[in-house]
């Protein structure tokens, strides 16, 4: 009991602030500059279908052959995400066309970027999906 | 004494229920009555609480992928409500904040002496206070999204376990602190079991009570005896060979929360900690099979808690309904028109305005409907006597609401505790792909029949309670008396189930926008 009480104890005094996860942009690139993220909702989100456009470029030059991956999460435990492979309509412009709201309420996207060199990116983004 | 304790054959000391003893099944006694069962009970809730902890403060932020979030709000939740609803307070049973017992032993010794828990605060208005802060708290604060406040709470659930149980006598948190174990307590009332004695005879003849005040068991009495957990005398010492199956040496403690075992008669206060079960000397404590709600109909509170207690449960009802309906969308617009209304846009004053409101809408309405069916019975009109004969019609109607609140949470995402637990360990470097589709236990078109199934059968329970109760005290002006506790459960039943109806929708601030 007393070494789990240590434990406890330490990742405490270690925690006063909640990680972030909120905006979380996190990933590491060999390439220098870090690439650019923006998270679009095409129409703006509402209940059912909603398509999500991945907008992914470095020092504005728009970033090709990239592997993105879309995903939504309730803000309450237990709901199933939804998760949608978002593919590349114009270059840097990667859309999840059959990505879709599946009850109103409080959502974070997070977009899962794989860069052709084999870097990894996470970008977050919260909406408020109305009834 | 006889080893073989029999039926009672005398007037019962109290009225207690009669039905198949739980620890007759093969093996159950005796392993209950070993002296290490209940630290076996609690071990893995204590290492899920580890889970919950190390992910809460490490994990990923977010609510469905985080063990602290799913496993709290979803699983612990659900299976609370199941576990009352079919055997009775199993999560008291196996509480893991039990286990800083060692530490505060150890502190203890620090301490010039334990002190005597306030006299004032001997009575639920504490928890009356602490409940309603906490309800307000989950919705303000967003616990349920939350897995880092999700593992402080947990964390402050032990702290608070510690220093109560350090400064004063054991049981003191569960009794007169705890939230969760007074939740249990109120709606334990409707399980289908309950500790009683198998031979009130037996219980007359027993000297000392061990049950209650703890015993110290050996071949040869020691030099001194330990005093019972609430500081206040030494226990009794009882050779092991006058012990019927001894299950060890040593001392064992009765009850912590004062509960004399040939006198319950009902759930309330009760840990099924099972230390009575330990600790008496002649093996005559059972684990009796009773009909769900049995207590309902004795009016158990009026004996143990009194006024105090029924106001928590009629609280418990009624911020139950609330903490549901702030799921669904009619309460965001109730809450907008509330602020603007005020020209305010402090989600605090808003929140905590409905909170009193609900808070008085709730006692108000089970007063009167129990005053006008006092009234109409030839009764004195005394409302809170009248709410105290009544409110047992209440507390069905919670466990049913809280009961199809919470298995809606959990039979929509049980089984994703496969997959946030996959992704605890991927977090931490192991090779595990998580399985996210994993998360429903039954198809979405079947929840809305369920919840309103278990709703209803409790509802019913209600009705068949209110006309019990109007017959027993009325005889047969009963029969009109009924009426006013007849159409507040039809009330009742109607409004839950127009918001176990409602789309759920959930929103981190009822004044949005969310972020
Ligand atoms: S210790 Fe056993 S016999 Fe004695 S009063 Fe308690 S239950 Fe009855
Ligand atoms: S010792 Fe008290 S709290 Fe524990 S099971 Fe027996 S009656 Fe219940």
């Amino acid at each position: 009991m007393r070494w789990i009480l240590a434990i406890l104890t330490s990742l405490l005094l270690t925690n006063c602030k909640p990680p972030g996860e909120r905006e979380v942009s996190s990933g590491s690139t060999s390439a220098g500059l870090k690439p650019t993220v923006r998270i679009e909702i095409d129409g703006g989100p509402s209940l059912g279908l909603s398509p999500v456009i991945v907008y992914l470029n470095r020092d504005e030059v728009a970033i090709r052959g990239a592997t993105v991956e879309v995903r939504g999460d309730m803000t309450h435990a237990g709901m199933s995400p939804v998760i949608e492979r978002a593919t590349e309509v114009e270059p840097g412009i990667y859309r999840a066309e059959e990505f879709s709201f599946t009850m109103a309420g409080d959502w974070f996207i997070t977009t899962d970027i794989e860069l052709p060199e084999g870097d990894t990116l996470t970008e977050s983004l919260p909406v408020t999906v109305p009834r | 004494m006889n080893a073989q304790p029999k039926r009672p054959t005398l007037r019962p000391i109290t009225e207690q229920p009669i039905g198949f003893d739980l620890f007759r099944l093969p093996g159950l006694r005796r392993l209950l009555r070993w002296k290490y069962a209940r630290v076996t009970l609690q071990l893995p809730l204590l290492i899920l609480a580890v889970f919950v902890i190390v992910d809460g403060f490490t994990g990923r932020q977010l609510a469905p992928r985080n063990v602290a979030t799913t496993s709290v709000w979803l699983h612990y939740r659900g299976l609370v409500v199941i576990a009352l609803a079919l055997f009775g307070n199993a999560f008291c049973a196996a509480c893991p904040l039990m286990l800083t017992r060692g530490m505060s032993r150890w502190l203890e010794k620090h301490l010039p002496q334990k002190y005597a828990w306030p006299k004032a605060l001997k009575n639920k208005y504490l928890i009356v206070a602490l409940l309603g802060f906490y309800f307000f708290s989950y919705e303000y604060f967003d616990l349920w999204a939350s897995p880092w406040l999700t593992a402080w709470l947990a964390v402050g659930y032990f702290a608070g376990a510690l220093a109560v149980d350090t400064f004063f006598p054991s049981g003191t948190f569960c009794r007169y602190v705890c939230l969760l174990g007074n939740f249990n307590f109120a709606f334990a009332s409707a399980s289908p079991t309950q500790i009683t004695a198998l031979d009130h005879h037996v219980c007359r003849s027993c000297t000392h009570k061990p049950c209650l005040h703890g015993r110290y068991s050996s071949t040869h009495k020691p030099e001194s005896l330990p005093l019972r957990t609430n500081g206040s005398k030494e226990v009794a010492f009882i050779p092991t060979s006058e012990i019927v199956r001894p299950g060890g040496t040593g001392y064992f403690p009765g009850c912590e929360t004062d509960l004399f075992v040939p006198a319950i008669q009902s759930n309330m206060d009760c840990t099924l900690c099972f230390n009575c079960l330990r600790a008496c000397p002649y093996d005559n404590v059972a684990l009796t099979l009773r009909t769900p709600g049995w207590e309902w109909m004795k009016s158990p509170w009026l004996k143990r808690g009194r006024l105090a207690v029924m106001i928590m449960g009629v609280l418990l009802t009624f911020w139950g309904i609330l903490n549901a309906a702030a799921m669904i969308g009619p309460f965001f617009g109730i809450a907008q028109r509330i602020a603007a209304g005020l020209h305010t846009e402090s989600e605090a004053l808003v929140l905590g305005l409905i909170f009193v409101a609900v808070a008085g809408i709730g006692l108000g309405i089970t007063l009167a409907a129990a005053s006008l069916a006092d009234f109409i019975g030839g009764a004195q009109v005394r409302p809170w006597r009248a709410f105290q004969r009544w409110g047992y019609v209440v507390i069905a109607l919670g466990f049913g609401f809280w009961g199809a609140h919470f298995l809606f949470h959990f039979l929509t995402g049980a089984v994703s505790v496969v997959p946030v637990f996959q992704h605890f360990f991927e977090l931490r470097g192991l090779g595990v792909d998580p399985n996210w589709q994993l998360a429903r236990l039954v198809p979405t078109r079947w929840l809305f029949p369920i919840t309103a199934g278990i709703t209803a059968v409790y509802g019913l329970l209600a009705f068949t309670l209110s006309v019990r109760i109007a017959l027993r005290d009325f005889g047969q002006r009963g029969v009109v008396a009924m009426w006013p506790m007849l159409l507040f459960v039809l009330a009742f039943l109607v409004f839950a189930l127009l918001i176990l109806a409602q789309p759920m929708e959930m929103r981190g601030t009822i004044l949005g926008p969310s972020f």
